[in-house]
């Protein structure tokens, strides 16, 4: 049972135990906190200014090259796309033609070339995967020689596809002209 | 202002500090005790006291006259920095109300209160200091316990003090200091209790019952003539009237026990014949156990020792 107590003093005794507690807890965590961050500083002070220091200098250096790659990026977009594109396509053709195996395809034409054929010009264009299309331009005396060829095209696995698109026979001449196309793999049929 | 207040309020709920120091102004004497420790051990280590003349037309006197003896009481207890201040009965206007309604607004509580006091009274109550305890609670209404004093005497008593460099933190009556006394030890048990409260000057009664209080009538005897001419003639009959209304009107028992505190040891005891057979009439002296170091409590003071023991 709460104890009658009447007061009529205009500041009245209070408990004073319990603000004081609780000043003094206040001030004493604050002073401990104090405590703790002084020595931390004290103790890791240093490599705290140092790791900073590296920190940095490590943001500068990222800056950098977000700027470095900044200005690359505006340099690519500001390029001609198509025209690098193009000259992509020109160099691997350039390359891929500078690879070609001439001596090979020669050693190949020279096998099946019948003796009355004549080659004036081989002009071979480098497709996708490897293969060759190639058109041979000649001569052959007589004509039958020129269906040799074609025959021997035909029964070699490395020529394919292959189409005469045009002869001619020279008026006033044995000679009968040519042209033949067909698509050269140079891989096929060879031994592995 | 109302966060201040509010802590104020939630810190009055805990226990309050206690200075070991008190004093009790009951014209027509300013009476001073200091004991060893508040609360813990009320062993008097200065007792003293000082004349103190009665107010005009209030019940303590003011300016110079309260003054110069608080002024002198204060330097005999040790120029205090802190005291409790118990002022006699009459300096207030204690009511136990009954209330069908009590609101919840604090607001709203101060205006049902003081309407009620006012319409009980007869009295203007513009300004005063109103304090009240809720002694019950019924669905809706409430027992309280209201009391006020003036604002300018209070004020002014504090004042007194004030100008001596000393901070009243406590001003009660005297007749519940007694109670608080009493009630300190556990004392109140099922059996109702009338507080008589018989300084000088005045005459209280305070009926209680499981230790709340019930009735509390205070009788200014001033206008009468002192007990010692009318053979307490008077005195006695207030006792008869009282007890009788306590009978009839609130359905009290036949023979409450009665506690008096008197003055002076010497003086005449005017109750015993208003007394009826069977009931108990001791001297509260007489009835509380002793001090530690084995003296009794100077009945003259025994409502300083009533706020310094029995403080919450």
């Amino acid at each position: 049972m709460k104890r009658l107590w009447m007061n009529f003093a205009e500041a009245p005794f209070v408990n004073r135990a319990l603000p004081l507690s609780l000043l003094a807890l206040v001030t004493g965590t604050a002073v401990l906190f104090t405590l703790f961050n002084a020595v931390t500083f004290l103790l890791v002070g240093s490599e705290f200014r140092t790791e900073r220091k590296t920190l940095e200098a490590q943001r500068r250096r990222l800056q950098a090259l977000e700027a470095q790659e900044a200005e690359k990026k505006r340099l690519l977009e500001g390029g001609n796309v198509a025209v690098l594109a193009a000259e992509a396509r020109f160099l691997e053709q350039v390359l891929d033609a500078k690879r070609f195996d001439w001596p090979r395809l020669l050693r190949d034409l020279e096998r099946i070339k019948p003796y009355g054929v004549m080659l004036e010009s081989v002009t071979p264009r480098i497709g996708k995967g490897g293969a060759v299309a190639i058109q041979l331009r000649g001569v052959a005396n007589p004509r039958a020689e020129l269906l040799k060829l074609e025959e021997n095209l035909f029964s070699d696995p490395r020529f394919q596809d292959v189409k005469l698109e045009g002869e001619q026979k020279e008026t006033g001449s044995p000679w009968t002209r040519f042209t033949l196309t067909c698509t050269y793999l140079p891989e096929a049929g060879r031994e592995p | 202002m109302r966060f201040e207040k509010a802590l104020l309020q939630e810190l009055m709920r805990f226990r309050p500090a206690m200075p070991p120091v008190a004093a009790l102004l009951e014209p027509p004497r300013l009476v001073g005790l200091r004991v060893a420790k508040a609360r813990k051990d009320p062993t008097p280590l200065v007792v003293h006291e000082e004349p103190l003349p009665p107010g005009e037309g209030a019940y303590l006197p003011s300016g110079e006259a309260l003054e110069r003896p608080v002024a002198s009481l204060l330097a005999h207890l040790g120029q205090p920095r802190e005291i409790a201040v118990v002022a006699g009965d009459p300096f207030f206007r204690v009511q136990v109300l009954r209330l069908p309604e009590f609101p919840r607004d604090e607001e709203e509580r101060t205006q049902v209160l003081l309407w009620q006091l006012r319409k009980i009274l007869n009295a203007p109550l513009d300004r005063v200091r109103l304090r009240y305890e809720v002694l019950e609670r019924s669905a809706g209404g409430a027992v309280v316990l209201a009391a006020v004093c003036a604002e300018e005497e209070a004020a002014a008593l504090e004042a007194a003090f004030e100008r001596e460099g000393c901070r009243v933190g406590f001003l009660g009556p005297s007749t519940f200091a007694l109670h608080a006394l009493w009630e300190a030890g556990g004392r109140f048990g099922d059996e109702p209790v009338l507080l008589l409260n018989h300084p000088e000057g005045y005459l209280s009664f305070l009926f209680v019952e499981r230790g709340r209080p019930v009735f509390f009538r205070c009788k200014d005897l001033a206008a009468f003539e002192s007990p010692e001419t009318d053979g307490g003639g008077r005195t006695a009959q207030e006792l008869r009237l009282t007890l009788a209304y306590y009978r009839e009107k609130l359905g009290g028992p036949q023979s409450p026990l009665i506690l008096l505190r008197g003055t002076s040891a010497g003086r005449a005891f005017p109750f015993e014949g208003a007394v009826e057979d069977g009931a108990s009439l001791r001297t509260l002296a007489e009835v509380l156990p002793p001090l530690p170091s084995g003296g009794s409590r100077d009945e003259t003071a025994l409502p300083l020792f009533g706020v310094l023991e029995g403080c919450p």
